[in-house]
């Protein structure tokens, strides 16, 4: 087991590596079986932005593995309605909670906040940024379903820009040999630096000019985000729906996985057939998240 | 053909050389005196350089500089020399470095990134690059300065 989170931030998968992401999937699996120690620790969720899955699933994780949960997940009930400053409300949780999980609307607040705290930050996701546990969650999801990661042909469609999970998954999974396609309306589209890094990095990256899911292992659908459009009929024309009927052209093994919400990026029709694995990726976040916050706060 | 000399020599002060092609207004910029400067201010822009093909200069008469406006001189180009004039001689050259980190330098120019809520800057020195530690945004010196 790799002993290189024992008390660190995971605040972005952009320097994760290998050997870490490997050892965060194992210790998963045995969460995920029922194989674990309980953990002795006070944890505050601070969630400045609303959230269902991934508050709930870092929640449960927490009573599973026993420990105390403190925190607020309306921020509005909390002393920041009077005006509190994020940096005064780290310095003062860092002293009740062991290790602090954040939800921030603004980019970069995990990182700020581990620059502050004395105790680990994990970041729950800020802004447009970073998601990096729903990151490993999914890998876990796609080793669970497939067997492995590398040799896998994974297409990511929908807000490649402003999604932070595609942002964080296409770094963790730079780590694989995998080939990856890239679907997106223009506007949309993943920025070109970060193109140019999964390059960089040996990644095989394709950009699609149309949806055509034939040869793929995995499809990752994420939702076009309404409120990111000044534009409305702008945010029409880039919406995009995965029909039952583009099935047929799917491999009968392909899994479609989201990291949920969807509105409608997904027929129904797929939640009954074996290709759908969202509902299984968002309970995935529970053994994962406690397998982080073990490694993370655990003995040594 | 001798090289005729197109700017006058400055008495005292500093002559900021090396800089890139049509950065100068921006150094003025850095230095808060691209307005209300009653010194004497001589700037070249797109002259020969038998380094880099083409370079601007600023001189200023009577003017100074700090280690902070050094540092941000040096986000646009590390090849900057700053030399410092008394009495028409060069009595001190400064070529401004950039440490790996820089904080609280540059503002980040994504509006979206908690360092403009709370005030604090950061970024880590990437080549020519500049990568913000908060919101992993990376910026050209252009974007920056």
């Amino acid at each position: 087991m790799s002993l290189n989170l024992h008390n660190k931030d995971f605040v972005s998968t952009r320097n994760l590596d290998r050997k870490t992401i490997d050892a965060i999937l194992k210790e998963s699996s045995k969460f995920d079986k029922g194989n674990y120690k309980k953990l002795n620790k006070t944890i505050a969720l601070l969630f400045f932005e609303p959230s269902t899955r991934t508050h709930l699933s870092f929640s449960t994780a927490v009573r599973k593995l026993g420990a105390s949960e403190i925190g607020f997940s309306n921020p509005k009930a909390s002393s920041l309605a009077k005006g509190e400053s994020f940096s005064d409300t780290i310095k003062v949780v860092e002293r009740y909670a062991d290790a602090i999980v954040i939800r921030h609307p603004l980019q970069g607040a995990a990182a700020f906040a581990a620059d502050l705290s004395s105790v680990p930050i994990i970041n729950a996701g800020d802004g447009a940024n970073q998601h990096p546990t729903q990151a490993m969650l999914d890998l876990y999801t796609i080793l669970k379903k497939k067997g492995k990661i590398d040799g896998l042909k994974i297409l990511l469609v929908g807000d490649l820009k402003y999604g932070r999970t595609i942002h964080s998954l296409v770094f963790a999974l730079s780590n694989y040999n995998i080939e990856l396609s890239l679907y997106s309306p223009p506007s949309l589209a993943l920025p070109e630096r970060m193109v140019d890094e999964l390059r960089s990095r040996g990644t095989k990256v394709n950009i699609l000019e149309n949806l055509d899911f034939s040869g793929q292992d995995v499809i990752y659908a994420t939702r076009v985000q309404k409120e990111r459009f000044a534009d409305l009929e702008e945010y029409e024309r880039s919406r995009y729906k995965i029909s039952i009927k583009d099935a047929d052209t799917m491999k009968r093994d392909a899994i479609l996985m989201h990291p949920l919400p969807r509105i409608d990026e997904i027929d129904t029709a797929f939640d009954k057939t074996k290709h759908a694995a969202y509902f299984d990726e968002a309970a995935n976040g529970v053994p994962v998240r406690m397998a982080l916050l073990s490694l993370i706060l655990g003995g040594k | 053909m001798k090289d005729i000399l197109k700017v006058q020599k400055i008495r005292h002060g500093i002559v900021i050389d090396h800089l890139p092609q049509n950065s100068a207004f921006r150094v003025l910029k850095i230095l808060g005196i691209e307005k209300n400067f009653s010194g004497e201010i001589s700037i070249l822009i797109n002259t020969k350089s038998a380094k880099y093909g083409r370079k601007d200069i600023v001189k200023i008469e009577g003017g100074n500089i700090s280690e902070d406006h050094l540092k941000r001189i040096a986000v646009l180009s590390r090849h900057v020399t700053v030399n410092f004039i008394e009495n028409y001689k060069v009595i001190k050259k400064e070529n401004p470095t950039l440490p790996k980190i820089i904080v609280d330098l540059v503002e980040c120019p994504n509006p979206q990134c908690i360092s403009r809520v709370e005030g604090k800057s950061k970024f880590i020195v990437e080549g020519n690059l500049f990568r913000c530690a908060y919101c992993e945004r990376v910026f050209t010196s252009d974007e920056l300065i």
